[in-house]
């Protein structure tokens, strides 16, 4: 308890220093996973309509996601320098990877029968993408894109390191100073902000889960 | 019923070829307005290949297809399906040539009403009230008129199906070709089925029917056609085939399947 009081002791005396990570790291994750839902989707779609290179591109995704985040990060460093748009490009690579694995997987697993009882209905490709597919692999896709909302919200800790901002210079800052309750200045509200988008996205997935009259 | 025989679609010399596999060899067939034509045989004769060879979901290798004595042109890319142009233009023809599929194929993640109104409020651009009048009817017509707030999964087979017809019938199509429509189908519900096919035979619907229901069959059909090898070995009313002699392959086959079920 007494660290928790430390914490609200140097949250208020550096009340607009806080805001301003605290908004930084949201807006390095949100960014990031908007950019990353833009790029990670249609990829997705097109890998799962092309079967032959579909599979190549999902295996160099899938490699992609064994990189370490901090790997990543530091990677970019020598191509873009310190700062926030660096962090912003490594975080969306890192985001891309789950979500357009799972919107592959997710358009994979229709039944074909079923797309082709909208083909023998006379529905166009387009259209059947947009109102069978897309629908039917929402609960897949929103999957990925609660992995990789978890993953951008944590990795963004570490955009610290290489002068991106963010809530992870407190922890930074408190490994320098060993002082463990700086540390939780940006520890505490990075878990908080990773629940609240766990929250979020079980909600939209109850909902669409009982919207189709569907367990999966 | 067909008595002033016009034609409404049409296969000549229709052939079809996996690889190097023949599946269905220099098939013709006409069926005219108001006809319903049984496709029987045993497994592996071509049946489906041709029934789905009739609204283009399956690309004929060689052959022409006419509907309502027009030609419907179609063309295949190098892996031998129809080219993006030509399904463009199948999913124009498609919407007058409605399908019951086997296994039902609904929209899982829309509801029965969705399931029947999406198709022709997107393709026909149909106002949704009228739409759903026609809905009603539809599903009256099948049965299942308290049905339309449930999803796919909360339906039996039986049920999933006579949704399925509704949703062709939807579309307002000049035929209808079911593929197997009751072989998926626990005994008790495939007479429910079968009713809903006799009374659309009844209202003048031009049906082509893959089918083992024999009792179906020689009650209902106009004509049968006995494919084996991708080939049409008998073809002729159902009178004709009970006058075959015991030893011909189509009789032979026939004396496999059930003849447990009496529609009424």
């Amino acid at each position: 308890m007494k660290f928790l009081k430390q914490v609200g002791d140097y949250i208020q005396m550096n009340r607009a220093d806080f805001d301003k990570n605290l908004i930084i790291h949201l807006q390095l994750s949100l960014i990031a996973l908007v950019i990353a839902i833009v790029i990670a989707v249609p990829i997705g779609v097109y890998a799962a309509k092309h079967a032959k290179i579909g599979g190549r591109l999902i295996g160099l995704f899938n490699a992609i996601r064994v990189i370490p985040s901090l790997a990543i990060l530091v990677l970019v460093l020598p191509l873009m320098g310190m700062g926030f748009y660096p962090a912003l490009l490594a975080l969306t690579i890192l985001a891309i990877p789950p979500i357009l694995i799972n919107t592959y997987s997710g358009l994979q697993q229709i039944n074909p029968e079923t797309l082709e009882a909208a083909a023998g209905m006379g529905m166009g490709n387009a259209y059947r993408l947009r109102k069978i597919e897309l629908p039917l692999a929402a609960l897949p896709v929103i999957a990925g894109v609660r992995l990789a909302a978890i993953e951008v919200i944590s990795s963004a800790t570490l955009a610290a390191f290489i002068g991106g901002g963010g809530l992870g210079t407190y922890v930074m800052m408190g490994m320098s100073m060993y002082d463990p309750s700086i540390m939780l200045v940006g520890a505490l509200p990075v878990t908080g902000i990773a629940l609240l988008s766990e929250l979020f996205f079980s909600v939209i997935e109850f909902y669409l889960k009982k919207k189709y009259g569907i367990g999966e | 019923m067909g008595d002033r025989m016009t034609e409404k679609i049409s296969l000549q010399h229709l052939s079809k070829t996996y690889g190097k596999r023949e599946i269905l060899k220099d098939i013709n067939v006409t069926v005219n307005d108001g006809e319903l034509v049984t496709l029987i045989g045993p497994s592996g004769s071509g049946k489906s290949t041709l029934i789905r060879c009739l609204n283009l979901l399956e690309a004929p290798t060689a052959g022409t297809l006419t509907f309502n004595r027009q030609k419907i042109d179609y063309k295949l890319n190098r892996f031998g399906q129809l080219t993006r142009k030509s399904e463009a233009q199948a999913a124009q023809y498609r919407t007058k040539v409605g399908m019951v599929f086997q296994q039902f194929n609904l929209f899982p993640n829309r509801s029965v009403l969705q399931n029947l109104i999406d198709g022709p409020r997107r393709i026909l651009k149909v106002d949704r009230g009228t739409l759903e009048q026609q809905a009603v009817h539809y599903l009256t017509l099948v049965g299942l008129r308290d049905y339309q707030a449930q999803y796919p999964a909360q339906l039996s087979g039986g049920q999933k199906q006579r949704v399925a017809i509704a949703r062709a019938l939807m579309m307002s199509p000049e035929v209808l070709l079911f593929d197997e429509p009751t072989s998926a189908l626990d005994p008790e519900m495939v007479n429910d089925v079968l009713r809903v096919m006799l009374r659309l035979k009844q209202a003048g619907m031009t049906m082509v029917v893959v089918t083992h229901e024999m009792a179906f069959t020689e009650q209902a059909s106009d004509r049968v056609l006995f494919l084996e090898q991708g080939q049409i070995q008998f073809a002729g009313t159902p009178q004709a085939l009970q006058q075959e002699p015991a030893t011909s392959r189509v009789k032979q086959f026939v004396s496999t399947l059930d003849h447990h079920l009496a529609v009424s």
